[in-house]
């Protein structure tokens, strides 16, 4: 009897694991696989790197496209991310004070969040940044020119960043929850040696709660590289492929030009970037995480 | 309990794998295309009444919006799964390796004999006939008139609208004078304003953009009068000064457009429909042709099959489901019941027989569309082009997905002032052929 229930794990694990095989195994090696063949109609052929070499030439346009979106996507991660980290830590501690009403500013932070980079959203996104937009009849209305939000690189990206910082609530959520977790007598230890609130949050509050923000630095690092909606629904990759990020890119000439295998290799090398920057945090955190035990 | 670990496995791979692979009956056919509501709409009751007239076939319609028709067709075609029949573009016949997916259409024994001689010439690859034409179809003006006539323009008698490009320019003065966030035509993407300057440079040279080596037909000091061209209708209100004023996306909800400060736009005579039901009732949007350099010219138009119908290789597997497919094809463009249900909404099929059954529909004046008038002049045009022997039939890669970036790049730079005609010529110029050379051996 004893012996028959630990098959049960197994059992209930089977839905997962299909899945898991199916959706990402399967597609991660075959993606690979196809990366090495040039399909023309039915045939395929095995081509070796040659659609690495490809992408990497920038002499032709997709190799000058492929590096124009690595740039767009590394700028696009390095801006996002620490901001994320910024706002949501410091919303997050502004509401692990003790004040009045902080539950409903913890939903509403968190509303962003539950909505999404949805189609929706994301054409309220648009009205707010168009020429004519709200932001723009605001300044009007202080007699001040309208910007061109979306027709120029900077301001594209500055609202394609901007939508993925607004929803911070999942990572405010971690960094609340570590925050309060925060050993009171730390804190009363510090007032004692005389140190001020913004000292306390630096050399008490940052050093224990760095394990989460390693957590939340991949996590959003992770994603960030990955980032598809918003680009692809409020400009397009524009103006002047400014916005086009990787992911971009790989659905344009994989999906919609069908060279799968182009768009495989491109994922790989996503991959790649994304494996040598987690590795990269991971090594250095050593030198920057402090664990309790 | 190892047995029902087994046997939920078998299950659940069984579930996954029905989903691959895509057999119907012989009798059964589907059919797959992409449209707006009312596309979709007329064509279940197409097939409602097909099915009422064939009791012995069953169509499956897979309706699907444009976007991203193409990818889940390109996946469709990879993983063996599309649909029996199914609308492409014609250029796809060629991205799409044709050849290898889609079955010649005169092995089916359909009737081409009632489409002008060359109709099928671009959808013909290796002597094989990969698409019936269901139109065809060129970028055409339509200009709302209320525009034009509240800004009180004129022309010779009562004629409203321009015929030249200068004329349209006087146009575009008189109406930014009299209200100056107001345009003759307003914001035209990259890809209408390629069209219109090799439009106004073919008009110059008789040049197709591309020749019959597959490479650039324009030269750097022409292009560069092109780009000049631009300037000049933005400079003179037909166009707005930079596209960095209007960042809208979709030309028909631009609300610039549907509250009518721009009068005009440049679009495919099959695809007018959009920016006509997004117009409020008071507008009147008219077909305005080309313009040409000097009036009574007729030239500068380009044109290429709209959408056709492609069979799937599958069906040359079984000769009941071709007779199925013929049966269902020849009664979606011939029948005159369905050619009454289906209009002009994908544009006039240049079948005589289907124009003929489309004249006769006494409920609808579809010869007096703005589909239709666009059609006419666009045959009318193109065919007084060939007796000029200046051929403007649009290159099957000249839309290609990644190829298009080599000109619509630098014009959208030039249409956002980030960069002048010479350097957005040179920047043509310098990947044109190149790219052009590698998509086609692709």
């Amino acid at each position: 009897m004893v012996g028959e229930k630990k098959w049960v794990p197994y059992v209930l694990l089977i839905p997962w694991l299909v899945g898991f095989i199916v959706f990402k195994v399967y597609p991660f090696i075959s993606a690979f696989v196809m990366s090495l063949y040039e399909k023309r109609g039915r045939i395929s052929t095995f081509v070796g790197l040659k659609n690495f070499k490809l992408i990497m030439d920038t002499s032709t346009y997709l190799g000058e496209e492929f590096v124009n979106s690595l740039k767009v996507t590394f700028i696009y991660v390095f801006v996002t991310v620490p901001l994320i980290l910024i706002v949501s830590l410091l919303v997050a501690y502004l509401l692990s004070l003790k004040m009045k009403g902080v539950g409903f500013f913890r939903t509403a932070f968190y509303m962003p969040t539950v909505l999404g980079a949805n189609v929706a959203v994301i054409i309220l996104w648009r009205y707010i940044f168009e020429y004519n937009g709200l932001i723009n009849s605001g300044l009007k209305l202080l007699g001040i020119s309208p910007i061109s939000f979306l027709g120029t690189a900077g301001g594209a990206m500055m609202s394609v960043v901007l939508l993925r910082v607004w929803q911070f609530g999942s990572t405010m959520l971690i960094f609340l929850n570590a925050l309060v977790n925060v050993p009171e007598t730390l804190y009363e230890a510090a007032t004692i040696d005389g140190a001020g609130k913004f000292k306390q949050f630096m050399k008490v509050t940052i050093p224990m709660i760095t394990p989460i923000i390693l957590f939340n630095g991949v996590m959003r690092l992770v994603e960030a590289f990955q980032v598809f909606n918003g680009p692809m629904l409020i400009t397009n990759g524009g103006p002047e492929g400014s916005t086009n990020v990787l992911n971009k890119l790989i659905y344009d000439i994989a999906f919609k030009g069908g060279d799968l295998n182009v768009g495989s290799a491109m994922s790989w090398v996503l991959f790649v970037i994304i494996m040598v920057f987690t590795v990269l945090i991971f090594r250095s955190s050593k030198y920057w995480v402090h664990y309790q035990d | 309990m190892k047995k029902v670990v087994s046997v939920l496995l078998v299950l659940i791979t069984v579930v996954v794998l029905s989903a691959c692979g895509k057999k119907t009956a012989d009798n059964e056919i589907t059919f797959g295309w992409w449209g707006t509501s009312d596309r979709n709409v007329a064509t279940y009751r197409a097939i409602e009444l097909f099915e009422e007239k064939y009791p012995q076939y069953k169509v499956k319609g897979e309706q699907s919006t444009w976007n991203g028709y193409q990818q889940a067709l390109n996946n469709k075609l990879n993983r063996g799964t599309e649909a029996d029949v199914f609308q492409v573009n014609y250029n796809w016949i060629y991205s799409m390796y044709g050849k290898d997916y889609f079955m010649d259409i005169t092995e089916l024994g359909i009737d081409l004999s009632k489409y002008p001689t060359d109709e099928h010439k671009p959808l013909t690859v290796d002597g094989k006939v990969l698409g019936l034409s269901v139109s065809e179809t060129g970028y055409i003006f339509y200009l709302n008139q209320k525009v034009y006539e509240d800004a009180g323009v004129s022309f010779e008698g009562d004629r409203i609208i321009p015929e030249t490009w200068e004329e349209l320019m006087v146009a575009g003065e008189t109406i930014q004078a009299h209200n100056s966030s107001h345009y003759a035509l307003g914001r035209l993407d990259a890809q209408q304003v390629a069209i219109l300057m090799f439009s106004y440079l073919a008009q110059k040279t008789g040049k197709n953009v591309i020749n019959e080596n597959n490479q650039l037909n324009f030269t750097q000091a022409e292009l560069v009068d092109g780009f000049n061209f631009i300037s000049d209708l933005r400079s003179t209100g037909v166009l707005i000064p930079s596209n960095a004023i209007d960042t809208h996306i979709d030309g028909p909800t631009n609300p610039n457009w549907t509250q009518q400060k721009y009068g005009g736009i440049l679009q495919w005579n099959t695809a007018i429909s959009e920016y006509q039901n997004t117009l409020p009732s008071d507008a009147n949007l008219v077909m305005a042709g080309m313009f040409q350099q000097a009036s009574g010219e007729s030239l500068g138009m380009y044109k290429k099959v709209s959408m056709a119908y492609a069979v799937s290789k599958r069906v040359e597997g079984s000769k009941e489901k071709q007779e199925a497919v013929k049966t269902f094809i020849e009664f979606m463009t011939t029948d005159p019941e369905a050619v009454a249900i289906l209009g002009v909404d994908r544009g006039v099929s240049s079948n005589t027989d289907t124009q003929t059954a489309l004249k006769a529909v006494s409920d609808a004046d579809y010869s007096n569309s703005l589909e239709w008038k666009g059609h006419e002049v666009v045959q009318s045009m193109y065919n007084h082009q060939l007796e000029e022997s200046i051929n403007l039939y649009i290159h099957p890669y000249y839309e290609h997905n990644t190829f298009r970036a080599i000109y619509e790049g630098p014009i959208e730079s030039f249409l956002l002032n980030n960069i002048n005609a010479t350097e957005a010529a040179s920047r043509i110029i310098s990947k044109f052929n190149a790219e052009l050379k590698r998509i086609m051996e692709d």
